[in-house]
């Protein structure tokens, strides 16, 4: 999550030394940072790129129902302005179903934790106090959700700076702080989180990210721009590096970070996720806040870090980039899992194709996500079907980390709209975010991200947080949409929550691949039924492969319905 | 029918005519005369500038020893001494005839381009100064003064110069071209796409400006806006390697298509076809992208040896070593692969502490170990302009220095200064 002042803004030092040297027969190179603008002029930061074309935008329409579903919360930045680098790093949400009754619940993260119970008819109650959770009393940022002890409640970790709590889910009734007797440790400054089977023994083991070595005797506490103190950049501070528990079962974790090879990390993470590789292996991508990128990709004892050699580690000029949210999606239909990350004004949003062989290729630009991208701070970052035509579309949570930003520079803006791309059949990305919402449009302090369908009406919807404001729950109300499947999995020898088992689904002579997860975006966690967009098709052949490589055909089954598919059952069966 | 003229009449006209005469004589004297006076006033300094213009330096040298000299004759000793190659001596002259006349502007620029010939930018920036405190409302001495901030590395400097420049003279093209590539140098791609709209509309026939504004829509991503600029750039100068340089790192940036990709490569060769038009640093562009081009049609080999022209072209480069390393990884040669990833790591490293060390001295400008620092790291990347300007900072705050003076003696040797 840079800031200003101590960064190079999106300039390819190779290609601006180049087209300058080129153009004027200057040989300026990048260090040149010392940005300043003019005041008469105004950046379109929030003026929405219009990009998409009335046909490009389809029926895909969002409202936002936070004010009416009965989401009463706010974010509120505490302390002195301008802001540091910790009052910038903001806070995440959930999407998550933990009273097991089929609805979707809402965790919001701040220094107040709540959580809404929902009914799947856009109703959520503040359950917060009843379960216990309002008792938390901490610098909360971020979650990840996941039933670690496979008694089919789902529990909750809340990350933090200088904290760390793990929720263990007591049958839908309370969430009680088990944290001690699980042996873990506070955090210096956690982050995203995600909960993943490394180990293939059926427990979920559980990575934290951690960002920089900051506190209030850091020095400098904020950095001169343009004569103005403004929140320093990451380069400013030392990193601090993730650590990745195993979960031992019976409800005890221990630090293996150094023991799986998880320790040769960059640092300074604000994004992590897991994702399934080609033979099944885990494979782990960090999103680092200018540093590389990190793919961890397990090799049955331990990890080895693969970000530079499979090209996720840098942009396609070898740079290192400002990684910030990030998601695993089969955008292109391929059969291989792509990754997107979220990054830094001046900077393309990044998407990685995968292709094959721990091979990716930059993508952004020839996708046209690096256009309408380049001048938003983007944080929460999502593969999202909109309108179920079988394509992952990306949505984007956008907001500035200098709160002061518009006294620095006024071309920028620390309120920015969110993005929202649609894929015209994984070949081109067309920013819709204007047209699909007047709530898209709306400039906000984005950064957490989280999606998931409310209503169980096969649309996925979206929840956004604004550091400086209420939650954004954008409830898709697209149409005309495609059929859908929504599949909801339930391991039985492996981890409950089927996280890792890739699901494909085939009709009409096409193969979609979607994997089970609940991790990817910033500092939140979503919904992790696996959704499938099926377009006209009316019926669908699902088979999982399982997170222990095991292959299961589970038929043809009819669309437009929430199923629940048991390790092992062979045949799906209605979901709660 | 005719009028009669009397007798009268007749008379009086035989004793007009002699003096209507000498009248007529009397006004075109005069008029030889006013003649004479304006070729003297107007014409003759005309006459005499292309006699100084058209003289030997020998019989300029030889007229001011006769005749202690005046302003023009001391402005043409300068010209003739610049042009056979003695800055300093040209330096002299423009300035001894700035002190018979300070409104020369071609004599100021004289000094000034002399000065930073001889001594460098940094006492050609005082030279600007002095001009700018003789005539504060000159756009040219405002220019003057922000060219040689951009050549300093001062990079905010001349771009507020630049904008002064342009405000006091708004139709003067290379005021707004010089703000739009210190816009772009700064990363505001905002100003600098607005600086050089202004720029290509007072001068459309000027590549640059259309380049320019191509390259601030690049980095905005507005690639396609960008890719109609270069195009434009490239039709005003067709035969120049640079535009089409541009242009075909556009086009495969943004290629979506094979046939997209198709018309990126066949910009980008002919711009290495035509590379010895081009900078190095054009020239390391021009391999990477067609290195760029092999590894998208995954032709690992070509890709293979185009970035290994990028790399001798910039060793340091790290989107060279990065690419490298990917593509010598494809072609399953992974000892080479190995090496260029382990330099790139070094390249990143280095990369990042320069970064991380700039935000030290610029936190904290007394520390002079972080000073020190920079300056090596600089020097250790061949970034040798900026080292040597982080050793002469150093060296202003600590001329005792032995470390720094010794590092910038080699270095200063190195590059020939």
């Amino acid at each position: 999550m840079s800031s200003v002042p101590t960064r190079l803004p999106g300039i390819s030092p190779t290609r601006l030394a180049i087209c300058l040297a080129v153009i004027f027969g200057c040989t300026c190179v990048a260090g040149c940072s010392s940005a300043r603008r003019d005041p008469a002029r105004g950046f379109a930061a929030n003026n929405p790129p219009s990009q998409g074309r009335a046909d490009d935008v389809g029926g895909v329409r969002f409202v936002d129902r936070a004010p009416e579903a009965g989401l009463h919360y706010g974010w509120k930045i505490a302390g002195k302005r301008p802001c540091n680098l910790l009052q910038t790093i903001g806070n995440g949400c959930a999407f998550l179903d933990y009273n097991g009754d089929g609805n979707l619940d809402i965790l919001l993260v701040g220094p107040r934790v709540a959580l809404y119970r929902g009914d799947g008819a856009m109703r959520f109650t503040d359950v917060s106090h009843e379960t216990g959770i309002d008792r938390l009393k901490g610098q909360f940022l971020g979650c990840a959700t996941g039933d670690y002890d496979n008694d089919g409640w789902t529990d909750i970790y809340i990350s933090g700076y200088r904290t760390g709590v793990l929720l263990h889910n007591e049958g839908g009734r309370a969430l009680r702080d088990v944290t001690a007797e699980a042996g873990l440790k506070p955090q210096p400054w956690g982050t995203s989180a995600a909960f993943y089977d490394v180990d293939g023994d059926g427990l979920l083991d559980l990575y934290i990210g951690n960002y920089v070595r900051f506190g209030p005797e850091t020095v400098p506490q904020l950095c001169s721009r343009g004569g103005h103190m403004t929140a320093c950049g990451p380069l400013a501070y030392e990193p601090e590096r993730g650590v990745l528990l195993r979960n031992l079962g019976h409800g005890r974790f221990r630090d293996v970070t150094r023991e799986w090879g998880a320790e040769k990390v960059s640092g300074k993470a604000l994004g992590v996720a897991f994702v399934p590789g080609e033979r099944g292996e885990p494979v782990l991508a960090i999103a680092n806040d200018e540093m590389p990128g990190d793919l961890l990709v397990w090799s049955g004892r331990s990890f080895t870090n693969r970000g530079e050699t499979a090209g996720t580690g840098f942009s396609a000029a070898g740079k290192a980039y400002a990684g910030m949210g990030l998601d695993w999606g089969d955008y292109d239909n391929d059969g291989r899992l792509d990754l997107a990350v979220a990054s830094f004004e001046d900077e393309a949003k990044l998407v990685f194709r995968n292709e094959g062989g721990d091979y990716f290729q930059e993508v952004s630009a020839s996708l046209g996500v690096s256009e309408p991208s380049t001048p938003y701070v983007a944080f929460g970052e999502k593969w999202i079907d909109l309108d179920n035509d079988g394509w992952l579309d990306l949505v984007m949570a956008n907001g500035h980390t200098s709160d002061n930003v518009a006294d620095l520079d006024t071309l920028h803006t620390y309120r920015q709209r969110s993005l929202l791309f649609r894929n015209l059949e994984g070949k081109r990305m067309v920013e819709i975010g204007a047209q699909a919402s007047p709530a898209i449009a709306l400039p906000i302090v984005g950064r957490g991200l989280a999606v998931g369908d409310i209503d169980n009406d096969g649309r996925q919807d979206i929840l956004l947080v604004d550091s400086e404001g209420a939650p954004v729950l954008l409830h898709n109300e697209s149409r005309p949409t495609g059929h859908w499947l929504l599949v909801r999995l339930v391991g039985t020898r492996g981890n409950r929550d089927g996280y890792g088992a890739v699901v494909t689904a085939q009709g009409g002579g096409r193969t979609l691949t979607r994997h089970c997860h609940a991790d990817g975006s910033y500092l939140s966690a979503s919904d992790s039924r696996v959704h499938f967009g099926l377009a006209s098709e009316t019926r669908a052949s699902i088979v999982v492969r399982w997170r222990n490589g095991r292959s299961e055909s589970f038929g043809e089954m009819p669309v437009d319905h929430v199923v629940t598919l048991t390790e092992g059952a062979g045949k799906p069966t209605p979901a709660r | 029918m005719k009028p009669e003229i009397s007798a009268a009449t007749r008379k009086s006209r035989k004793v007009i005519a002699p003096s209507l005469r000498s009248s007529r004589l009397l006004l075109v004297g005069l008029l030889f005369l006013v003649l004479a006076v304006a070729f003297w006033t107007y014409l003759r300094p005309l006459v005499r500038e292309r006699g100084l213009e058209s003289a030997s330096l020998a019989d300029l040298e030889g007229m001011a020893a006769r005749n202690g000299g005046d302003e023009r004759l001391l402005f043409h000793i300068g010209r003739r001494r610049e042009q056979s190659g003695d800055p300093r001596g040209a330096m002299d002259a423009y300035w001894r005839a700035l002190q018979i006349d300070q409104s020369d502007n071609s004599a100021w620029q004289g000094w000034v381009r002399t000065t930073e010939l001889s001594l460098g930018p940094a006492q050609a920036q005082r030279v600007a100064e002095t001009w700018l405190q003789a005539d504060p409302s000159s756009a040219d001495a405002t220019l003057s003064l922000a060219s040689e901030y951009q050549k300093l590395g001062n990079h905010p400097l001349a771009y507020d110069a630049a904008a002064k420049a342009s405000t006091l003279s708004p139709g003067n093209a290379q005021a707004w071209g010089l703000m739009g590539s210190e816009a772009a140098i700064m990363g505001e791609h905002v100003n600098a796409e607005t600086a050089f709209r202004k720029a290509a509309a007072i001068d459309p026939k000027d590549w640059k400006n259309a380049a320019g504004l191509g390259d601030a829509l690049s980095h905005l991503g507005r690639s396609r806006e960008a890719i109609g600029c270069f195009r434009d750039a490239v039709g005003l100068a067709p035969s120049e390697g640079a535009p089409v340089l541009l242009l075909g790192t556009e086009l495969l940036r943004a290629a979506m298509t094979d046939p997209e990709a198709s018309e990126a490569l066949r910009a980008l060769q002919t711009a290495w076809d035509r590379r010895s038009m081009l900078p190095p640093s054009a020239q390391f562009q021009a391999a990477l992208m067609l290195g760029d081009c092999a590894a998208r049609d995954r032709n690992w080999r070509d890709a293979v040896q185009w970035y290994e022209k990028a790399k001798a072209l910039s060793p340091f480069d790290p989107a060279a070593a990065y690419n490298l390393a990917r593509a010598y990884r494809n072609v399953g040669d992974e000892p080479s692969a190995a090496r260029e990833f382990a330099r790139h790591a070094t390249l990143e490293t280095i990369d990042r502490d320069i970064k991380v060390t700039a935000i030290q001295v610029d936190a904290n400008p007394g520390d002079d170990a972080a000073r020190l620092r920079l300056a090596r790291l600089y020097a250790k990347t061949d970034q040798l302009e900026r080292a040597i300007r982080a050793y002469q900072t150093l060296l202003e705050r600590h001329p005792s220095s032995e470390p720094a003076s010794s590092e910038l003696r080699s270095l200063l040797t190195r590059t020939g200064k």
